[in-house]
C-alpha cells in the first residue's frame, strides 16, 4: 500500500485558499468542510486496513496521515466559529468537530510508549482494574 | 460472562492524568466492554496490531470530551489489557 495519493489530496485540503476568512460563503465552507470529512474517512479506512494489509506502511505514516488531516482542517474552525457567530448553521459542522477531536487522539497516540505497555502485559506485570482505582482513591484522599 | 480488567503502568498513569471527576467515567465504560468487547470495540489499527479500541464521547456542562481506550485480549481469553488511554476536548 502506498499512501502517495493521500497525501496529494491532504497537500489539497491544506491548501485550501479561503484568504482571510472574512469573505468566505457558507456555501463554499461546506464544500471544504465536506471535503475535509471525504478525506478525514479516507485516512480512517487507510487505518482500518493497516492490521490486515501485507503491504502497509509503516504504523507512525498512518499516524502522520491524522496529523496532516487535524492541522489542515484547524484552518476551517474559526471560520466556522465566525460563521455559528453570525447566526447561520453549518449542517456538518458537529461531525467535522467530532472528526477533529478523534483525529487529535490518533495524531497524539505515543507508538513507543504503547510498545513499552505491550511488553509489560506479556511480561504479567499488570494490576487488576480494581487495585488501580483503589490506588486512585487512595491518592485523592491523602 | 464478563472478562477481567487489567491495567499496565502505562495505562494507569493516564487514568491518573485525567481529572479524579472523569475516573468513574473511564471505569463505567470499561466495564461495559468488558461485558462485551467484541461489540464495543473495533481493530486498533496502527496504534496495536492485534489490538482493539474503544472510543466514545461525553458532556459536561457544555464541553463534549472524546476518550479512546486501547486494549488487548490476554492469551487466557478472559482477560482484557488496557494498554492506553488518550481524552481530547472536541474542539
Amino acid at each position: 500500500m502506498s499512501n502517495s495519493a493521500i497525501i496529494n489530496q491532504l497537500d489539497f485540503y491544506s491548501a485550501a485558499d479561503t484568504g482571510s476568512g472574512v469573505d468566505v460563503s457558507r456555501e463554499d465552507l461546506e464544500q471544504w468542510v465536506a471535503l475535509g470529512l471525504f478525506l478525514y474517512e479516507r485516512v480512517m479506512d487507510i487505518d482500518r486496513r493497516w492490521s490486515t494489509d501485507p503491504q502497509r506502511i509503516p504504523a507512525a505514516e498512518v499516524q502522520a496521515l491524522y496529523r496532516r488531516w487535524h492541522a489542515a482542517s484547524e484552518h476551517f474552525l474559526p471560520l466556522i466559529r465566525r460563521l455559528e457567530a453570525a447566526g447561520e448553521t453549518l449542517c456538518a459542522a458537529e461531525e467535522f468537530r467530532k472528526a477533529m477531536a478523534f483525529a487529535s487522539i490518533q495524531a497524539s497516540w505515543d507508538l513507543e510508549r504503547i510498545v513499552k505497555s505491550v511488553r509489560q502485559v506479556e511480561q504479567g506485570r499488570t494490576r487488576p482494574m480494581a487495585e488501580v482505582m483503589d490506588e486512585l482513591r487512595r491518592r485523592v484522599h491523602r | 460472562m464478563s472478562y477481567v480488567v487489567e491495567f499496565t503502568d502505562e495505562a494507569f498513569d493516564d487514568l491518573a492524568d485525567l481529572p479524579a471527576s472523569r475516573w468513574h467515567v473511564v471505569q463505567r465504560e470499561i466495564e461495559l466492554v468488558a461485558q462485551a468487547p467484541v461489540a464495543r470495540s473495533r481493530p486498533a489499527g496502527f496504534r496495536l496490531p492485534r489490538g482493539q479500541m474503544h472510543d466514545f464521547q461525553y458532556r459536561i456542562g457544555s464541553t463534549t470530551y472524546h476518550l479512546a481506550i486501547v486494549f488487548r485480549y490476554a492469551a487466557d481469553e478472559q482477560t482484557l489489557s488496557v494498554i492506553a488511554i488518550r481524552q481530547v476536548t472536541q474542539p
